[in-house]
């Protein structure tokens, strides 16, 4: 797949699916490997959305092709988790881009200008800040 | 094996299965994320498993319903569109829409099916039951009958048996005529087998090893290279220089550990010893199982020998000839051969069939039996998820109105339910491999030995390339009967009639019901002829006792080659194993019943004072050596007169005979103190006069009727191979260890060619049918319930449809007897409809069962009669469920229905 010249902005990938937010969600809290990703999506929401390997590999393969998402070679693996001597050298760890990160912070951002809608609107409780 | 490794074990079957459907993603998807994705679910399985059982197969449904629906949409999703569209300009534009549309008819198909967890879960498990059964029994069948022999050109093989004409049946041949037919003809390489055994000592256990002693270029002829070493050379056929073996794999791996240095090694049989030239590869061997292989060198005796029949035989056609040109030669061969030795061989004709339609002869109409079974299976499988599919659309027409009123083609409804089936055909498919893989180890473990090739069978690609056309032509079915209701051409009738079923659809769906009905009818008659044949053959009268006796074999030639010496040594060895605690009695004899191993001779006899018949019409019988200890040992009946005794001494000549026996020769006339004249082996012409009747006793098999039979008192004939049965008090094991410890108190360097106990025989022999029994009443079972269940289905749609109907009845006065009978009347016109039909094929198709029959008609009134009955109860069940759901309908709520 060719690099694209110019990286396009963030906003064009909005709205994001909900899947793809969760996985942006999950790794902008630091890289980690698939089964930590759908662990921390599960633990987070209570079990309310949990994923399973073939969406979550599905949407991550999209989210590294338009560079939202990249794969961590292996010596910043040993690095980046937190227990050197638990690196799987199976395993695959992600990071967001700088791009990720910017498109998961207007996505939120998206987000939050909706929920204080809602809240202007009273369809939710809380200061509509 | 430590719990935490057999945990990980099976789980690793898990993820096998689950690495199974990654298949469905592209090639490089796989290659980039399979591993990942794998160890992924491995992890979450394991943490699911540790929260319990339920919270486990929760995860792996969930995962595995995930790998499939992600896996079918990556496939057809050839861009990154979801995030990213303007990287999908590559693309050819038809293909891309074609994609774009048929992944969001998949997308809407998988929502459509994830909110109907039960309708979804039980189509997926019908068809999984119908693909698993379907492709298990294929495995067998692919294994077994399709796959061709693992030698050179092997259509090109024969095998070659002697036929005797005056008695209609198939014999091995004998030395002297293997040789002059090799010597003879032209068209065709032979090659022959002798049976053999070797006792091995030195390598652990003494132990005595099949063998086969085989001609000049036996493997050559066969089409097999060794997998170390060579074949035999010429020089080795001959007296002297013959002391080479070539192992089978299995024996070069169990005995000497898969030594890879093992060729060139000397090994001590039968007290000489031998060097290893060769080890065979494995999957050879299967024709007529053998440890070892040998050089044979003819004797003189056996270059004259044609009454003795005990060689194998197999011809391989030479380049150009044709199986009919080949047997003419045999036919000229054997009449030549007819002239010169008109005493022996006036009689005898040559039989060449092909090698592999000898092999699978006997289970071929088991298998086909079994494939036909099954295929019924998976047509009521398929019917019913049709059926479901069927009365889920007609449920839903008004939504499909309203997808047609808003613009939707016919074309693009049809599309969706296509979707749908192709989604869950694909997930039965998955589930149906799964489940055969697990069935078809299952099936080898109870199938009989004298399966060929069993070990062979697997699941192989070609397994499962019909497994998927299978899913591929229900999805197809499945797919368009129920779009056919939309084909109509108006959308305002159909939004007009739409919470009603249409009549095409239901008659449609009572149709498919009859037809599952009819099938599982046919079924439960053909299982059910087979289950009151088997109590047959249990019932039959053996004519001796199974429990509590161990049988093992010894052949002692070699370690005493003097008759007197031999005759002497069981006699020492049974009056050691009488000693023994818990023997309650000990007998040996060359061969017993339903065996099929040992010595069987069946040789002519004249009987004194009668004039001698005219060659190949003298009567025969067949005859045993037996110890005198044997009819009680084995629990034989005496009849009359008296049984063998130790001082039956080799000067007075006695036999003892069978009732059989008694009736056919002297029929009305006292058979004691008769006399017979034959010639028997190691013995020569002698007569011997008749002492007693002994009851008959099932030899060659359960459904033979028995056949002429004498016993001759081993002391007069003293056979070299015996088998000597042991009767415990307690189990027959213990027999076993009793049996060894005499024999080896007189002679420690006997090996034991065959240990079993008596029930073990008979269960082996009863394995093919109980094999068949099985299958077949598993099928017909799970026919039984997947039609049932295809009719209450049927029954609830219809109740549920007729709601208000019932309700103005009941409002008019119906009373809940008369909703009763009007629903179980519609239920059961359906049912009854397909039950006829089914006895009708059932009265046609039973017809070629009956060679599998035994004591039982294949028109048998009774089972016919009986299995009506049940498949009309259950029926009534299926339809009394919904009937009595309507009549407990609220006349009120029924009519605001609408």
């Amino acid at each position: 797949m060719a690099r694209l010249e110019n990286p396009p902005s963030a906003e064009s990938f909005l709205p994001l699916t909900a899947v793809v937010f969760e996985i942006l969600l999950a790794l902008s809290g630091g890289d980690l490997h698939g089964y930590d990703i759908m662990r921390e999506v599960e633990g987070r929401t209570s079990g309310r959305v949990s994923l399973h390997a073939g969406t979550l590999y599905r949407a991550l393969h999209r989210l590294l092709r338009a560079g939202l998402v990249r794969e961590l070679d292996e010596l910043e693996e040993r690095v980046s988790a937190a227990d050197a001597a638990n690196v799987d050298e199976r395993r695959r760890y992600y990071a967001l881009t700088r791009l990720g990160r910017s498109v998961a912070v207007a996505e939120a951002q998206r987000l939050a200008s909706q929920v204080t809608a809602a809240r202007q609107r009273r369809l939710l409780k809380g200061s509509a800040s | 094996m430590t719990p935490r490794l057999e945990a990980s074990r099976g789980s690793t079957a898990l993820e096998r299965c689950y690495g199974l459907c990654l298949a469905l993603y592209p090639p490089a998807f796989r290659r980039r994320f399979g591993d990942t994705m794998r160890l992924a679910f491995r992890d979450q399985y394991r943490a699911a498993r540790q929260r319990g059982a339920l919270a486990s197969v929760k995860v792996a449904a969930a995962a595995f319903a995930d790998v499939i629906v992600s896996g079918i949409l990556e496939r057809l999703s050839r861009d990154a569109g979801d995030l990213l569209p303007a990287s999908n300009e590559s693309a050819p534009l038809p293909a891309r829409r074609f994609n774009g549309r048929f992944t969001g008819d998949l997308r809407t198909a998988a929502r459509r099916l994830r909110h109907e967890p039960a309708f979804t879960a039980v189509v997926v498990a019908t068809l999984a039951l119908g693909i698993g059964a379907t492709t298990t029994i294929f495995s067998v069948v692919e294994g077994v009958l399709l796959r061709p022999l693992p030698y050179r050109e092997p259509n090109q093989l024969l095998t070659i048996m002697q036929w005797s004409r005056s008695k209609g049946i198939e014999e091995q041949p004998s030395p002297a005529n293997f040789l002059d037919w090799r010597n003879r003809a032209r068209l065709i390489d032979l090659a022959a087998a002798e049976p053999y055994s070797l006792d091995l000592t030195g390598v652990g256990d003494p132990a005595a090893l099949d063998t086969w002693r085989v001609s000049e270029r036996y493997f050559e002829t066969l089409g097999v290279a060794p997998m170390l070493g060579r074949t035999f050379r010429p020089e080795e056929h001959v007296q002297g220089r013959h002391a080479v073996v070539i192992l089978s794999h299995g024996l070069w791996r169990t005995r000497f550990g898969s030594d890879p240095g093992i060729v060139g090694r000397m090994l001590m049989l039968d007290g000489e010893p031998f060097q290893v030239v060769g080890v065979m590869p494995a999957g050879i061997d299967f024709l007529w199982r053998k440890h070892i292989w040998a050089p044979k060198v003819f004797r003189d005796y056996e270059r004259r020998s044609r009454s003795q029949t005990y060689y194998r035989v197999i011809g391989r056609l030479k380049t150009g000839v044709t199986l009919a040109q080949a047997r003419d030669e045999l036919a000229s061969i054997s009449d030549q051969l007819g002239i010169e030795y008109p005493r022996t061989n006036k009689d005898v004709g040559i039989a060449a069939v092909p090698l592999f339609e000898r092999m699978t002869r006997s289970v071929r109409p088991i298998l086909f039996l079994m494939l036909g079974a099954v295929g019924c299976v998976l047509a009521i499988a398929c019917a019913n998820a049709a059926n479901l599919l069927l009365a889920r659309s007609g449920a839903r027409q008004s939504e499909m109105a309203v997808r047609t009123a808003l613009g939707a083609s016919r074309r693009d409804l049809v599309r969706l339910t296509l979707a749908e089936s192709l989604l869950l055909t694909t997930a039965a498919a998955i589930a149906g491999v799964l489940i055969s893989k697990w069935a078809i180890a299952l099936v080898v473990r109870l199938a009989p030995a004298d399966i060929p090739r069993l070990d062979e069978v697997g699941l192989h690609l070609r397994v499962v390339a019909c497994a998927v056309a299978i899913a591929a032509i229900t999805a197809l079915v499945c797919g368009v009967m129920p779009a056919l209701p939309f084909w109509s051409p108006s959308i305002e009738r159909s939004l007009r009639s739409a919470a009603r079923s249409t009549g095409t659809g239901s008659r449609l769906r009572a149709a498919l019901v009859a037809g599952q009905t009819g099938l599982a009818v046919v079924l439960l008659v053909a299982s059910g002829l087979l289950i009151r044949s088997f109590g047959a053959l249990l019932n039959v009268d053996l004519g001796y006792r199974v429990d509590h006796r161990a049988a093992l074999t010894a052949h002692v030639w070699d370690l005493y080659p003097q008759p007197e010496r031999r005759g002497q040594f069981f006699a020492d060895v049974e009056a050691r194993i009488a000693q023994q605690p818990g023997v309650l009695a000990v007998g040996s004899a060359s061969a017993l019943p339903l065996s099929h191993e040992g010595s069987e001779m069946d040789p002519p006899f004249t009987v004194a004072g009668r004039p001698e018949p005219p060659p190949g019409e003298a009567p025969t019988a067949l005859v045993t050596f037996v110890t005198p200890g044997y009819f009680n040992a084995i629990g034989m009946r005496l009849v009359r007169g008296r049984l063998l005794t130790e001082r039956d001494l080799p000067a007075s000549p006695v036999v003892v005979i069978n009732e059989t026996m008694a009736k056919r020769i002297w029929p009305g006339e006292e058979p004691i103190g008769q006399r017979i004249t034959s010639s028997l082996s190691f013995a020569g012409l002698a007569t011997r006069e008749v002492v007693g009747v002994v009851g008959d006793v099932r030899q060659e098999g359960l459904q033979d009727r028995p056949q002429p039979a004498y016993y001759v008192p081993h002391r007069q004939v003293p056979f070299g191979s015996m088998t000597i049965v042991a009767r415990t008090a307690g189990d027959a094991s213990t027999g076993v260890s009793s049996v060894e410890r005499g024999v080896w108190a007189v002679n420690p360097r006997v090996a034991f060619a065959g240990v079993e106990t008596l029930d073990g025989l008979l269960r082996d022999t009863l394995a093919p049918r109980r094999f068949t029994l099985t299958l077949l009443s598993s099928f017909s079972i799970a026919a039984l319930m997947l039609a049932s269940i295809g009719l209450y289905g049927l029954m609830s749609f219809s109740v549920g449809q007729r709601t208000m109907e019932i309700g103005i009845r009941m409002a008019l006065g119906a009373d809940v007897p008369s909703v009763l009978a009007l629903v179980m009347r519609q239920g059961l016109a359906v049912a009854l409809g397909g039950m006829a039909a089914g006895l009708l094929a059932a009265l046609v198709l039973t017809r070629y069962l009956t060679s599998m029959l035994f004591g039982v008609t294949a028109t048998d009134p009774l089972t016919f009669a009986g299995l009506t009955v049940t498949m009309a109860l259950v029926s009534a069940v299926a339809c009394y469920l919904p009937a009595r759901r309507a009549a407990r309908v609220d006349p009120l709520n029924a009519m605001r229905v609408e």
